[in-house]
């Protein structure tokens, strides 16, 4: 998918002519439209809510100035709203990542808690057996 | 990377190639600060490391940012600036997440440690648990064989206590066999006499011997045998006795038959009546007591009963002659009885002729002189019962007049006594009673109403008659008057000043009407011829009760 995109660019920066920028201003949009669906996915409305927000805010922008025939604007547009989508993506990722770190450190403490308990247990039991013993 | 690369380049024509921006430095300078610090920020979580990618371009697009500057081109340069900021920030949670990543990593390395922790602390448990289990096991072993060796004593020690128990068993029953005996000897001592206390005897050794030598089944066979042996020896011991005390019993009976027979006929004065049979009886029964006395209770019994139709017949003997002595005696008496009787009445009739009993109770004085009359009579046929009956009868009579007489006389001296306290009167004393007389002018001329100052007299008899001593008593009022008028006036005055004076006594004193009789005789009866004050009176005769 990205060797394609930078084909695409490719070709359309050999050109240099409005119509290879018009079509990179709609792939721009659709990736960032792209982008905002998997921010989206991954819990960006609990944990990046500014992010998804100006993503989406500047995509409608993109729109906006697609339709008005501005295609510079929209393609510049598009992009901001893809890095945002990113931005909120990463951002919900590392936040779930965190949680889980929590989460497992809890699990941790119970683990050390047992732990500190079955040595009590094993204390009484050499206890009990030094008694017979003797 | 090469994708971000690519994007960059195409970003650069797009800003060479296109229409520049109106952008103002300071805003750009802003941006390309806010870049930085971005960028910055994301170093401080080791974005460099973490993420690599994202971070180097961060730096580029800042750096061509810088370079656009440099050159003038403010809005590539505005666009470069931004775009940094925003690559940075995603090289920051990229880092972020390295980060996380890392420390999940590391905490659940802890955390299987943990797990390996108490697994060996488990595992180290279960071989403490183990090791007990054979510190039990060893003491679970050592008792074990201590119980074995315990056991081994106890056998030998069983046998020895089976061998005790069949002793103590044996030895029982010999004892059991000896304690017959003994009772079979206390109960009837001669059975040590007989055969079969010999042999009961010679069985007891036999075992005693074998059980000393320990020959168990043997001495168990024989002390079976002794023990019934003794056991009939006392039942036989048993038999001999109740058959000795029967015989005792009987003789005991036969004697005390023969006594108490002996004492009949002494009672009745045998001795004088038959003296030699009554000798021969107690003779035997010496002889009877004397055999029971060295225990030969047979002819102890023998010798008893054959006193007894020698005493019956002089008990018959003694009987019929000792009736006809007292017979005789009875008559005697009876007669000096009848005698003593007839004369005693007579005497006692006698004493009271003179007395005031023929007087106060003729009647049962006539009764008690026909009774000596009769008795007298009986006494000449002979009759001595009737005799006697008369003279008591007499005798109560006599008595009961002599009673009546003497209450009588009690009475009348109370009646005298009890009338003498009677204000305004003079008490005339009669054989049986008394007579009141109040004389005067007790009532207003021609009248019938009594003056008040006479009401304490009559008061007062009433008082009297109505005493428990007289209650069976009554009053007889008499009205008199004096000669003066003429007579049949006189008559009728007294009579209802008579009758005044009864309903005085009645209504004032209480006494019962029937007790009491008004009459008025008028002038007819004077006391004294030269006082008419005193022939004016009220005369009450007081006498029992017809």
């Amino acid at each position: 998918m990205k060797w394609t995109i930078s084909f695409l660019l490719l070709i359309a920066v050999l050109g240099c002519g409005n119509p290879e920028i018009h079509q990179l201003a709609i792939e721009t949009i659709e990736n960032a439209r792209v982008s905002i669906s998997s921010a989206e996915n991954v819990g960006a409305r609990d944990v990046a809510v500014s992010e998804i927000n100006s993503a989406e805010e500047m995509l409608k922008s993109a729109d906006s100035s697609m339709q008005s025939g501005n295609v510079e604007l929209a393609y510049r547009l598009g992009l901001r709203a893809y890095l945002y989508a990113r931005i909120a993506t990463e951002k919900s990722i590392a936040a779930e990542d965190e949680a889980q770190v929590l989460e497992v450190q809890a699990q941790l403490e119970l683990d050390q808690q047992t732990t500190a308990n079955v040595l009590n247990q094993l204390e009484s039991l050499k206890k009990e057996r030094d008694s017979k013993k003797q | 990377m090469r994708f971000y690369v690519c994007l960059l380049f195409i970003t650069l024509l797009i800003s060479s190639g296109c229409a520049p921006l109106q952008i103002d430095e300071v805003i750009l300078e802003t941006q390309l600060q806010n870049g930085q610090k971005a960028i910055s920020i994301a170093a401080e979580s080791d974005a460099e490391k973490l993420a690599a990618d994202e971070y180097s371009r961060a730096v580029k697009l800042l750096k061509f940012a810088r370079q656009a500057k440099d050159q003038e081109k403010l809005a590539q340069s505005m666009e470069f600036a931004y775009q940094a900021e925003l690559v940075a920030q995603i090289a920051l949670y990229r880092a972020k997440q390295q980060q996380a990543r890392s420390q999940l990593i590391s905490t659940r390395e802890q955390i299987y440690q943990e797990l390996i922790t108490q697994k060996d602390y488990e595992i180290e448990m279960v071989q403490i648990r183990n090791e007990m289990k054979a510190i039990e096991n060893a003491q679970a072993l050592k008792e074990i064989q201590a119980e074995r060796q315990r056991a081994g004593s106890l056998t030998s020690d069983l046998a020895s206590a089976n061998d005790a128990i069949r002793n103590a068993k044996i030895y029982l029953w010999i004892a059991k066999a000896e304690i017959f005996i003994t009772i079979a000897k206390q109960t009837f001592p001669e059975i040590v006499e007989t055969a079969e206390y010999e042999r009961v005897q010679s069985t007891i050794n036999q075992a005693t011997s074998q059980l000393d030598r320990k020959e168990f089944d043997a001495a168990e066979k024989v002390a079976t045998d002794a023990q019934t042996q003794a056991n009939k020896l006392y039942e036989q011991a048993v038999q001999s006795q109740k058959e000795r005390a029967a015989a005792e019993t009987a003789a005991i009976i036969a004697i005390e038959r023969a006594q108490l027979k002996i004492e009949r006929a002494e009672s009745l004065n045998a001795a004088t009546h038959d003296p030699e049979e009554f000798q021969q009886s107690k003779n035997q029964l010496d002889k009877a007591k004397k055999a029971m006395k060295e225990i030969r209770y047979g002819e102890a019994r023998q010798a008893a009963e054959v006193v007894e139709p020698i005493i019956d017949k002089v008990i018959a003997t003694s009987e019929t002659a000792e009736y006809r002595r007292r017979a005789q005696q009875e008559l005697t008496a009876k007669i000096k009885s009848a005698e003593g009787a007839v004369a005693s009445l007579k005497a006692a009739i006698a004493e009271q002729t003179e007395t005031k009993v023929p007087q106060f109770a003729p009647q049962l004085f006539e009764l008690a002189t026909s009774a000596l009359a009769t008795a007298e009579a009986a006494l000449a046929k002979k009759e001595y019962s009737a005799t006697i009956d008369s003279a008591q009868q007499g005798s109560d009579y006599l008595k009961r007049a002599i009673n009546k007489t003497n209450q009588q006389n009690t009475a009348q001296t109370s009646l005298v006594e009890a009338t003498k306290q009677i204000p305004k009167a003079v008490i005339i004393e009669l054989e049986e009673g008394v007579i009141i007389r109040i004389s005067g002018n007790l009532f207003a001329t021609t009248s019938t109403r009594l003056k008040d100052e006479y009401f304490p007299t009559f008061l007062k008899i009433a008082t009297i008659l109505q005493q428990e001593d007289f209650i069976d008593y009554v009053a007889r009022i008499e009205g008199h008057s004096d000669s003066l008028g003429p007579a049949a006036s006189n008559r009728a005055l007294s009579e209802k000043r008579a009758n005044a004076v009864k309903t005085f006594l009645i209504d004032r004193g209480k006494v019962i009407a029937k007790r009491l009789t008004a009459v008025g005789l008028g002038e007819e009866k004077p006391i004294d011829q030269n006082s008419e004050e005193k022939n004016r009176r009220i005369d009450i005769i007081i006498s029992k009760a017809p």
